[in-house]
């Protein structure tokens, strides 16, 4: 066994030994090294194009080879790609093959090199790898621009997405070079001293101009050099292909082409399409890139095989689409639509279209618009069309349209045909819905209806007829024709029952009619309003049914109840409702509305069931009473606003907040602190009945300052926060002054008038009259027993030149000017003495003035001054007169000199001395006078007065005497 | 940005179609001031860069502050503003014109190599390009609209546009043809060209202004002759012109 296998081994070996041997000999006899090896070069396409033979093939029959080949970049031993191509051939048969470089071929020097084998089952002796081929160096460097930089690839087309690598080659350029890809800098890897490589990936499609790469020598900041990689956009496959015929004669193709591809600088143009039938063999070119026409030829070809085939510079695609002719029928749209036998609910109508052949039957679909609606008909029809359209309204505007499909094989709806037209009018079909209004007290009913909807209508309403007939005694019928569009009419009845029957008229006749009953006894009777809450939905409302006889009901209510007109509104529900809930457009929050439900029995006559009233939403009140002030008082004030209507108000008025402000910090019982929304506290009062308008505010502080403020309130807020008035309670001291004041005042009056009444009494108690001398009884003794003769000297008599007052002692003898005796000498005695002093001789003051002088009665020495000259006493110098003119200042040159000279005069002796200005004396009286120490001053005369007390004084002279009772003397004579 | 914008264009619009449509009907403002004043106005509104440079710039992905800088125009390639000054009114008038009618080709070829949507439809980053290429068509219309009162005030001036007459040449020869440059070097171009051609009118504008502060000029042209009707409806011929600026147009 072990011999065996060592003989076996043995002969394997011997055989292996044989077949090297014989391949050496043939290697050695049969050289296939390819020769005549030729490089080629495409640079737009970055290709290397090779072409060989191999001379050596025995035989002249094709062999089956392998070849490697090598190819090195910048020298020959950086192989960067090898690879086997296999193919057959002859002996001297040339071999072309092509390898495309990622790197542009501009940008370094290739070497390439082939061997070969024979790959062919029917000589293994060949089967052994031939020598390899020289290097063949393949340089496309542009060399004339050492000093220039260039930048390969050249202008090159590539698609979106594509990756491409770019080099520039700087010659002799030693400065550091920049290169930007769209102005961001690109960095790549230097592969020789001059040569840099930038790999882009996946390349995007910026503009139809192409990308610009260019490179740019940092110190000489200056663009040496650049390209513009043209990129594509991806050459899209046509979508939606499709292809129908209308008429049997052209086929019409389209489809969506997808995005342009073409390129500037005539880079690439737009793709072309062309479009190829497998069956008939046909192809077109299409001039337009997203529809083809092709002509159906005579031969009655079914079946087509469509290849619609684009194709750019880089890219070539195709989509297929196989149909039958038949089946892609798109009928052409219908003509001469036309309306026969239009009535007000029907219309026939007819089209036309066109033709396919005997054997083709159209589906028409006609579709019916109108009133918003829209109705479908399905028609099958060979040539002509007709259809029937019922149930349509009348007096209505209808489009009618119709299109066709091919009814065997549907492809696809043809374009629309239509017209429209309009049903005449019919009777409207529905009675009017009437109501009316009653004015309470009287007989006036307005009748109100509403417009009948246009499916009713049946046309243009053209009037109303209402025609009322009495109830209670036959009477003729009153008819009232009412123009349209009108909706009310006021009828004036008299205490009788109505029906009124209400009818609607086009021009094709006139409506069912609505009947309504207006009672005698109308019934109404009071009912308490009740108060809903409303929603922006509307008014929910229920009422209680009174009797079971009942038609129905009817609510009603105005929209606009703050309107004269009101809108007025109603709604009719059934007999067996007893809720509902009105809403309208027109209700707005704030607004009170005000609703009556109705009952109608029947006999048509309605009876008022219950009253609501109510918002849909209430709103705060938008505005504060007027309020006024009453009754002021030092410790308390009335507030009252009894022209503020609760009834016009956005809310229920539930009552009022009366806010007052003051410098106390309690508030008075009945009211509370409360906090504004200016964050002042106040107090606050509440008043809950919304009637009240009226409040008083007490226990306040006299002379103090209040501020108020009454604002409504409803259930859930407040009117607004407006501005406080001012109040100041007055002093309560007038009060007391009045008290006092007015008792005393009437003490004094009635003490006045005691006086008055007890005048003569008190006269006689306190001033009895002065007796006249004259009338005295001493006189008359004096006269009896004397002289008869003598008699009283007349004043007028008599010039006096001086007056002299001598305050006589008791005894003594009275010094003066004259020595006459007075009448009443004894009696002289006690009283004092007037002097009449002479004037001076050069007096040249006013003209004279006689003082008479009660000297009966104190008189103040002013009251002289109105004589019209100043008292002076007689030692004032003259220039004091000017300044004495006031009784002030008379009474103070008084005090100082005549008190003075008065002090001579024993003060038992006299009580008060005056001075009187006295008359001027008469002119020729001048010389007379004589000076001595009592002289007075120039242009004045005085007299001084003594003031008696009245126990001492004579009797006041009277009325009568006032003149008499003072005695003007002579020169010589004393009077008194 | 975009009011402004908007209003320049309808401003552009205007006086294109103003112009444009005066140059249609073939009519020329017989006084010379008002020409004048047409001239100067027309100058001023396009010497913007707003109205031409700065479309082309977004078109062409050219507004990055790096391109922007080096955005200057070719020395040599327009006539400077001196040279245009040292001109007769009608040598000026002359070069003005011809430089006028270069960039209207420069235009017409940028126009070209852009596509618009078409068609296919257009998608919403392509409108602030669409509003681009729309002003460029402006611009075309107000070039269209100055030189037609070129020729208008060359009339009056009294000068034959058909008599050659001496322009002020770029200094140099044409350079001798190079390889395609690739399309950055023709955007790159594109830009300086037209960055002179803002320049230029710019200089026009002032030449225009000492025109009018020159009472002298305005008298001696007073009253305006009347102009022959042919000579009116006439297109600006382009016989006896040379063009002016020596740079190659990126085509």
């Amino acid at each position: 066994m072990a011999l065996f296998a060592v003989f076996q081994t043995t002969f394997l070996l011997t055989l292996l030994s044989l077949r090297t041997h014989q391949s050496e000999v043939l290697a050695e006899h049969l050289p296939l090294t390819p020769e005549a090896l030729k490089v080629s070069v495409n640079s737009a396409q970055q290709c290397l194009h090779l072409q060989w033979t191999v001379h050596n093939l025995p035989y002249n029959q094709e062999f089956k080879m392998i070849f490697q080949i090598q190819i090195s970049r910048t020298e020959t031993s950086n192989v960067i790609w090898m690879g086997n191509y296999s193919t057959t051939m002859k002996r001297n048969e040339t071999v072309h093959w092509s390898w495309e470089s990622e790197l542009p071929l501009e940008c370094a020097a290739h070497f390439v090199r082939i061997r070969s084998v024979v790959d062919d089952a029917r000589f293994p002796e060949w089967n052994f790898w031939s020598s390899w081929s020289s290097w063949q160096e393949v340089n496309v460097q542009d060399s004339t621009g050492q000093d220039t930089l260039f930048v390969f690839p050249k202008d090159k087309l590539v698609e979106e997405g594509s990756n491409i690598t770019i080099c520039y080659i700087s010659g002799n350029i030693q400065n550091d070079i920049s290169c930007y890809l769209e102005g961001e800098q690109i960095h790549g890897e230097q592969l020789d001293p001059h040569v840099s490589t930038f790999k882009l990936e996946n390349v995007p499609f910026i503009r139809k101009g192409g990308t610009n790469i260019y490179c740019e020598e940092k110190q000489r900041k200056a663009i040496s050099n650049g390209t513009v990689l043209f990129v594509s956009k991806v050459l899209e496959e046509p979508k939606d292909f499709s292809c129908e015929t209308r008429d049997f004669k052209t086929l019409i193709c389209t489809w969506d082409p997808g995005a342009n591809t073409a390129l500037d600088w005539s880079k690439q143009p737009s793709q072309s399409y062309t479009l190829f039938e497998s069956y008939s063999g046909k192809k077109k070119h299409c001039e337009e890139k997203n529809r083809c026409n092709w002509q159906i030829t005579q031969d009655s070809q079914e079946i087509y095989n469509f290849t619609l085939i684009t194709e750019n510079y880089l890219r070539k695609r195709s989509v297929n689409l196989l149909f039958n002719l038949t089946h892609r029928v798109h009928p052409m749209s219908p003509f001469s639509v036309q309306f026969e036998n239009i009535s007000a609910t029907s219309a026939v109508m007819t089209w036309k279209v066109h033709s396919l052949g005997d054997y083709f039957t159209l589906l028409c679909q006609v579709e019916l618009h109108g009133e918003g609606k829209m109705i479908q008909h399905n028609v099958s029809v060979k040539a002509n069309g007709k259809y029937l359209l019922n149930e349509l309204e009348p007096n209505t505007e209808y489009v009618a349209q119709v299109h066709c499909a091919d009814d065997n094989h549907f492809w696809k709806w043809s374009e629309w045909s239509g017209r429209d037209f309009t049903t005449p009018e019919a009777a409207p079909s529905e009675a009017p819905d009437v109501w009316r209004t009653m004015k309470s007290g009287s007989h006036n009913v307005t009748l109100f209806w509403k417009p009948l909807s246009k499916f009713h209508a049946n046309g243009k309403i053209l009037f109303y007829n209402v025609a009322v007939e009495n109830l209670d005694k036959p009477s003729r019928l009153e008819h009232r024709s009412i123009p349209a569009p009108a909706n009310s009419t006021e009828l004036t009845l008299d205490g009788c029952s109505y029906q009124i029957r209400v009818t609607a008229s086009n021009s094709a006749g006139a409506s069912p009619a609505a009947v309504i009953v207006v009672s005698a006894a109308p019934g109404n009777k009071e009912i308490e309003e009740e108060i809903i809450e409303g929603t922006e939905d509307g008014f929910s409302m229920s009422w209680k049914p009174q009797s079971g006889d009942v038609m129905g009901y009817v609510v009603e209510w105005c929209d606009r109840p703050q309107d004269p007109l009101c809108d007025f509104q109603w709604k009719k529900l059934g007999p067996n409702t007893t809720s509902t809930v009105i809403s309208s457009d027109a209700f707005r929050p704030g607004v009170q509305y005000n609703f009556r439900i109705y009952e109608l029995s029947t006999k048509r006559i309605a009876h008022l069931l219950e009253r609501k009233t109510g918002y849909t939403r209430e709103l705060a009140p938008s505005d504060n009473p007027h309020v006024v002030t009453n009754n002021l008082t030092s410790h308390s004030f009335t507030l009252s606003w009894k022209n503020y209507s609760t009834k016009s108000q956005p809310a229920f008025i539930r009552g009022y907040h009366v806010y007052l402000k003051s410098k106390e910090e309690q508030c008075q019982p009945g009211a509370e602190k409360a906090v504004l929304p200016d964050d002042t506290v106040c107090c606050q009062y509440k008043i809950d009945n919304p009637e009240q308008k009226t409040f008083t505010v007490e226990n306040l502080k006299p002379e103090s300052f209040y501020e108020f403020l009454v604002t409504p309130h409803t259930s859930f807020s407040e009117g607004p926060s407006g501005t406080f008035t001012k109040v100041r309670t007055p002093d309560e001291y007038p009060y007391m002054l009045v008290h006092v004041i007015v008792p005393v005042v009437i003490c004094v009056v009635l003490l006045v008038c005691g006086c008055l009444l007890k005048s003569q009494w008190m006269k006689d108690k306190c001033y009895p009259d002065i007796p006249d001398p004259y009338k005295s009884s001493v006189l008359s003794l004096i006269k009896s027993k004397e002289n008869p003769h003598r008699t009283i000297m007349s004043i007028s008599d008599c010039i006096p030149d001086a007056i002299e007052v001598v305050n006589k002692q008791e005894g003594s003898k009275i010094q003066s000017l004259g020595t006459r005796k007075s009448l009443t000498e004894p009696e002289l005695t006690k009283l004092s003495y007037l002097y009449l002093l002479p004037t001076e001789k050069n007096y040249s003051g006013p003209g004279p003035c006689i003082c008479f002088e009660n000297y009966t009665y104190n008189q103040a020495a002013s009251d002289c001054a109105s004589c019209g000259h100043a008292p002076v006493s007689p030692e004032a110098p003259p220039s004091q007169w000017g300044l004495l003119t006031s009784s002030e200042n008379l009474l103070k040159a008084l005090e100082k000199n005549y008190m003075n000279s008065l002090g001579e005069i024993p003060a038992g002796e006299t009580t008060l001395n005056y001075v009187s200005q006295l008359a001027s004396p008469m002119s020729g009286d001048k010389d007379s006078l004589s000076t001595n120490a009592l002289v007075p001053p120039p242009c004045s005369e005085y007299k001084m007065q003594m003031a008696v007390p009245l126990c001492l004084a004579s009797p006041p002279p009277t009325e009568n005497s006032d003149l008499s009772s003072i005695t003007l003397l002579g020169p010589s004579e004393h009077y008194r | 940005m975009p009011t402004q914008t908007t209003g320049r264009t309808l401003l552009s619009l205007v006086l294109g179609l103003l112009f444009a449509s005066m140059a249609a009907m073939g009519s020329c403002p017989g006084d010379f001031h008002v020409l004048l004043g047409q001239l100067q106005k027309q100058a001023h509104a396009m010497q913007d860069p707003s109205s031409l440079l700065d479309p082309y710039m977004r078109i062409q992905g050219l507004d990055f502050p790096q391109l922007r800088e080096h955005c200057t125009e070719r020395p040599g390639a327009f006539p400077s503003e001196g040279a245009l000054r040292g001109l007769g009114r009608r040598g000026f008038l002359r070069t003005l014109d011809a430089t006028l009618g270069l960039v209207l080709r420069r235009l017409a070829a940028v126009q070209q190599q852009l596509p618009e949507a078409g068609r296919l439809g257009r998608p919403p980053a392509a409108r602030p390009r669409a509003q681009d290429l729309e002003m460029l068509k402006m611009a075309r219309l107000n070039i269209l609209g100055l030189r037609n009162n070129i020729f208008c005030m060359s009339r009056l001036l009294g000068s034959s546009w058909d008599v050659a007459e001496p322009t002020q040449a770029a200094p140099g020869t044409s350079p001798p043809p190079t390889p395609d440059p690739g399309a950055f070097q023709r955007k790159l171009e594109g830009c300086r060209f037209l960055r002179g051609y803002h320049r230029v009118l710019s200089s026009a504008g002032q030449v225009f202004g000492e025109w009018g502060k020159s009472p002298s000029q305005g008298h001696r042209h007073r009253p305006p002759r009347a102009l022959p009707e042919d000579a009116s409806r006439a297109r600006p011929s382009r016989r006896g012109r040379r063009l002016v600026p020596r740079g190659q147009l990126p085509r």
